[in-house]
């Protein structure tokens, strides 16, 4: 047993995650025939690319070590979504503005987070959650009165329908977003100073790492990752409707550890956390197939959690 | 080498954290009763404490927990489940003396088996404490959904009215608060709390004290398990009924209440009073927002901006004191 | 007869052995002191007899019954409670708390009796009260205290517990005369009252004023169990050191351009106070003495880890003025810590990302260009004789001299002028230390200046031209051409 936990190749988190998924697609099809089908597979790809995207940005800031954790993704999922909605307005041609737009939004709003971990040094946990607090509230002032935006046709089409006759665009965009993430943190200086500053800090400042800099820039990435992801929800969902962000807030988190990034910081990638996504969604649905009370299925869903978290690394003992 | 800080106020924040929370709740008691002379009534304040009890429990509980360095994300689903038990088993049996009695004593079990499960998978299986119990939350509330898988079942008369009740003119929230207050005051003095903040001090360094780390951390869930149940308990005295979705909401309060009051993640650090303390400011974070005329779309957000500002001048100045 | 007798323990942490086959017996009524250099074994026997750390091997017998220690509750109920030199109290808890935390006297089951606990720790209080210093009280947080303080409250937790057995590492570090004197009457009295007592201290006058026996160990070995009475100081440093005491000279050419490289004038900052000194082009320089005398933090102020409070620093002639880790590698200084856990490597990350954050920075690089700058590793890893398959492999696979030695390439790669090595051997095999400093001498030939503190004095002695001795922060000698031997360096350093 232990031999087999020391081959790192066969229990590599990427490895496990695919295997999982795949086990997980055969047991649903058995389940219920059809699970599988093409169809399928992209519908459901389509949901773990949404919890995917803001996954990414969790995933920054948790590699950037010291307890980074961004709680606040979720109100600015759902503040993204309304001032999307609200400034595209049903309109194809106001679309990039409303991306501008909303994308800087997500970023100022990081921005906060960051300056207020690295400069006050408030923990992250609390900053964040601190900051979710605002962000509910402002979502009231911003829907309150004004009719909520409703999402461009082209935005619809690009997030549900395929695009060119392949997958549909948010597939594209987000296997884009993959391969750009792997990029900056395989092949940037930034994204190896991430893993410096994740791993050892004191080392970072003394390779002359600009840590507080780096540290900020996360949380600012983590914004605009979330307001990506708010945007395309608006798109998914057509209109944007009330803490539509709030579910995926802990969820963002689970994908990233099932990935193979220790909450620690400093170790793992985009690579799992994708895949992290993608099993948290096809468990989701395999249970939604069982035909259980969603209480059974609530029920299922901590336990495989749980269990699942026992594989992915479990602390140091205290003695030596 | 002789650096003993001399300066009185940085010490007395150092011994005793929850002070600038209580600066802070002190001000806005005043800034209330300044916008709202009627707030400053102990009617009225009964009525505050009436509607934050279940909170302040659920933030006593957050405190055991974060006080050896943990978090538990499942007090939420807690409350929910033992929120749906009590309800459904007073439901079931008749509202009688005796099934109120026996559903609060169901309620604490409930309440201490969850912690032992959150104490195990985090203590002993080692488990991420952020990630590991917001997975037992799932379960729990799936748990609760299966008890009771929509809401609106009423709690016995007995139950809510007694909650309600006035004996010798002193409301029972009162009498519940003073228990509470009491346990808490023993609690404060026991030898577990001590080896509970100890533990959280530094596991290494109590380690090899010759403190048991592990059980520590476990009972540390159980107490927080318990005091979950309490405050279950108050919510249903509120309510009136059954719902399993009731916590939900309440889990990152009651984190932002203990860091609120002082008490600090990394543990070692937190004080139940403090953690009290800080609901109290949410709560009057709250009323204030509402009495000095701010328009009700705009509420919500002037309370998260103030929560936010109130949670930075906390811990800057206890980062200060501590330096 | 023994009570306590610790037969066959040996120890490993990965490649390095911590304690090899080692035996030890104490008897009742006795103070016996451990002594030996720094890294000899020392505070993992005392860790393994306390529990906290298993022994890989070997077993441990109190009263000729064995007896098997899982962890320090183990240990205390078998009567062994133990001053840790990293000290095992709670920041946040009060004097009084922390001396009984793992016994804190109780009533109605489960309150805190205070008033018992408080005449309890009244008793230890005492015992400290009038060399305690200001500020001393049952009722003040830890976090409070001054490391003095915090030395005595750790021994009060020890006295607190009465066991039979108690063990002392480096009780004494940080607490002045007055204070030492005072432990030393508690020490006498526990010993007549039938306690066995192991005692380590670094300062030799303390050792011949409480000592019965003295054991001592060199290179994770026991090397000898004597009465106190039966040596004196010389037989002692003697068998520390080993059989030799050459006077040992480098052998390099010398290419001293006398021009200073780095000059240092009335340096002070945190541990050491009022250093100056000058090095030359080409020049080693060492700074010697126990472990913590000041010579790692003033290394570190030098490259601006550590803030300086007054004095100068020229790099040539240039005044650095605000120090920091940017600046100084600007300035061509590198700073290689042999702690390399804390201060050195990227853990789990590969030897790419590890040996290249400097090159980076002063190549102002925005892309790694993986394949482009490869060959520069492999340049400076086989002068180096890193042992490792491939670039991509990941640190903490690499044995803990290989390790360190991607740490020095990452110092090297950019050719600094001057290198501040703060005790680089560290832990790290002898081929390894071999490779390592021949490097070092290349780049001095080279003209390439370098301050080395080193916790070895062997490889203090061999490599450096000079060496000044620290004490208490303070230089307190210079040793130079033949006065640069063993002898002379432990008495500098061990002279209180």
């Amino acid at each position: 047993m232990k031999i087999l936990f020391k081959n790192e190749n066969l229990f590599n988190p990427i490895t496990v995650a695919i295997t999982l998924i795949i086990i997980l697609f055969f047991l649903g099809n058995f389940i219920s025939p059809g699970f599988a089908s093409p169809n399928q597979i992209i519908s459901l790809l389509i949901v773990a690319s949404l919890l995917g995207i803001i996954s990414a940005g969790q995933n920054l800031v948790i590699l950037g070590g010291r307890e980074g954790i961004d709680l606040s993704v979720g109100g600015v999922v759902s503040i993204a979504a309304v001032v999307a909605g609200n400034v595209m307005d049903g309109s194809n041609a106001a679309i990039l503005p409303a991306v501008a737009v909303t994308l800087f939004v997500g970023g100022f709003i990081g921005l906060i987070n960051g300056i207020g971990v690295t400069f006050i040094k408030i923990p992250p946990l609390v900053m964040t959650l601190g900051m979710l607090g605002v962000l509910q509230g402002l979502l009231v002032v911003v829907r309150n009165g004004v009719p909520s935006g409703n999402a461009a046709p082209f935005l619809v089409h690009f997030a549900t329908k395929p695009l060119l006759n392949t997958f549909p665009g948010i597939l594209w965009l987000w296997l884009i977003l993959t391969l750009f993430l792997v990029f900056l943190l395989k092949h940037t200086v930034y994204g190896l100073r991430i893993y410096a500053i994740g791993t050892n800090e004191r080392a970072a400042k003394m390779t002359a790492v600009p840590v507080e800099l780096i540290r900020v820039s996360l949380f600012v990435l983590s914004g605009m990752f979330a307001a990506l992801a708010g945007i395309c929800l608006l798109g998914y969902s057509g209109s944007s409707f009330a803490n539509v962000g709030e579910q995926y807030i802990l969820p963002s988190i689970i994908a990233v550890v099932f990935g193979g990034t220790s909450l620690a910081g400093g170790k793992g990638g985009y690579v799992g956390t994708a895949l992290g996504a993608i099993l948290l969604i096809v468990l989701q649905s395999i249970l939604i197939t069982i035909r259980i009370d969603e209480s059974g299925r609530q029920m299922i869903f901590g336990a495989t959690l749980l269990l699942l978290m026992i594989f992915y690394g479990r602390g140091k003992m205290l003695r030596s | 080498m002789h650096k003993n800080n001399k300066n009185i106020s940085l010490q007395l924040i150092r011994n005793f954290p929850f002070i600038p929370s209580l600066i802070i709740l002190i001000v806005l008691i005043l800034l209330n009763g300044f916008y709202e002379p009627n707030s400053i009534s102990i009617g009225s304040l009964v009525g505050l404490i009436s509607t934050y009890l279940a909170l302040m429990l659920l933030a006593v509980a957050q405190t055991y927990v974060v006080m050896s360095a943990d978090i538990d994300l499942s007090v939420g689903g807690v409350i929910s489940l033992v929120n749906v038990s009590i309800v459904a088993f007073m439901d079931h049996f008749g509202g009688g003396v005796y099934v109120v009695l026996l559903s609060l004593l169901l309620g604490i079990i409930i309440g201490i088996l969850c912690g032992l499960i959150n104490g195990f998978v985090v203590a002993i299986l080692r488990l991420q404490a952020i990630v590991a119990t917001f997975a037992t939350s799932i379960f729990f509330m799936g748990l609760a959904l299966y008890i009771m898988p929509v809401a609106g079942t009423p709690a016995s008369d007995l139950f809510w009215l007694t909650y309600f009740e006035n004996y010798f003119g002193i409301p029972f929230v009162i009498y519940a608060l003073s228990f509470i207050i009491l346990l808490i005051f023993f609690l404060n003095k026991s030898r577990f709390v001590k080896t509970l903040l100890a533990v959280g001090d530094g596991y290494l360094s109590a380690f090899q004290g010759g403190l048991d780390v592990t059980k520590t951390r476990v009972k540390g869930f159980l107490l927080c398990g318990f005091f979950s149940a309490v405050s279950a308990f108050c919510l249903t005295g509120e309510t009136a009924s059954g719902d399993p979705l009731v916590g939900t909401k309440m889990t990152l309060l009651s984190v932002a209440a203990v860091v609120l009051g002082g008490g600090a993640l990394s543990g070692g650090s937190a004080s139940v009073i403090g953690s009290m303390i800080g609901v109290l400011i949410i709560g009057l974070i709250n009323s204030l927002v509402f009495f000095i005329g701010t328009p009700s779309e705009w509420q919500n957000l002037i309370q998260g901006l103030s929560i936010l500002i109130a949670l930075m001048i906390g811990i800057y100045i206890n980062i200060k004191a501590q330096a | 007869m023994s009570l306590l007798e610790v037969k066959n323990i040996s120890k490993k942490y990965g490649a390095t052995i911590a304690l090899n086959n080692c035996n030890i017996s104490i008897n009742e009524s006795e103070i016996h002191v451990l002594i030996g250099s720094n890294g000899s074994g020392k505070s993992t026997l005392c860790k393994i007899i306390s529990g906290s750390v298993q022994a890989d091997e070997g077993e441990i017998f109190i009263k000729n019954k064995k007896k098997i220690i899982k962890n320090p509750i183990d240990s205390k109920n078998l009567g062994i409670s133990t001053f840790y030199q990293e000290l095992s109290i709670a920041n946040h808890a009060s004097v009084e708390d922390n001396v009984f935390m793992s016994n804190l006297p109780s009533k109605y089951f489960f309150l805190i009796d205070r008033k018992k606990l408080r005449n309890s720790a009244l008793k230890f209080y005492n015992l400290f009260k009038n060399v305690a210093g200001e500020d001393f009280s049952l009722s003040t947080p830890v976090i409070q205290l001054r490391e003095d303080q915090r030395q005595i409250v750790e021994i009060m937790k020890v006295l607190a517990s009465n066991t039979k057995i108690m063990i002392f590492d480096e009780p004494t570090s940080a607490l002045d005369k007055s204070q030492v004197e005072c432990f030393f009457k508690i020490l006498k009295n526990l010993k007549k009252q039938g306690h066995s007592i192991i005692f380590i201290s670094h300062r030799m006058n303390e050792i011949f004023e409480v000592g019965d026996k003295i054991t001592i160990l060199r290179d994770a070995e026991v090397i000898s169990t004597n009465k106190l009475s039966d040596v004196d100081q010389d037989t002692i440093i003697k068998r520390m050191i080993g059989e030799k005491n050459l006077i040992l000279n480098l052998k390099r050419k010398s290419n001293q351009i006398k021009t200073p490289a780095l000059t240092i004038r009335n340096l002070c900052g945190k541990n050491f106070d009022n250093i100056s000194l000058e090095i030359l082009k080409g020049e080693i320089i060492g700074i010697g003495g126990l472990h913590g005398q000041g010579q790692s933090s003033l290394l570190r102020s030098i490259f601006g880890i550590l803030p300086k409070k007054s004095g100068n620093i020229f790099i040539e002639n240039k005044i650095l003025n605000k120090t920091s880790p940017r600046k100084s590698i600007n300035y061509g200084l590198s700073y290689i810590s042999g702690d390399r856990k804390r201060d050195g490597i990227f853990p789990g990350r590969s030897i790419f990302e590890n040996i290249f954050p400097i090159h980076f920075y002063k190549n102002k690089k925005i892309f790694t260009n993986r394949n482009g700058i490869q060959p520069l590793a492999n340049n400076t890893l086989d002068l180096l004789k890193t042992v490792y398959s491939s670039i991509n492999q990941e640190i903490t696979n690499l044995s803990g001299g290989n390790q360190q030695k991607i740490i020095i390439a990452r110092w090297l790669i950019n050719s600094p002028l001057i290198l501040l090595l703060d005790d680089p051997a560290k832990g790290i095999d002898l081929s390894a230390k071999a490779d390592l400093y021949s490097l070092i001498n290349q780049l001095a030939e080279k003209g390439v200046s370098i301050i080395l503190y080193s916790s070895d004095d062997e490889e203090l002695l061999t490599y450096s031209d000079r060496i000044f001795v620290f004490n208490n922060g303070k230089i307190t000698k210079l040793l130079e051409g033949s006065e640069k031997n063993k002898y002379n360096l432990y008495e500098a350093s061990y002279d209180n």
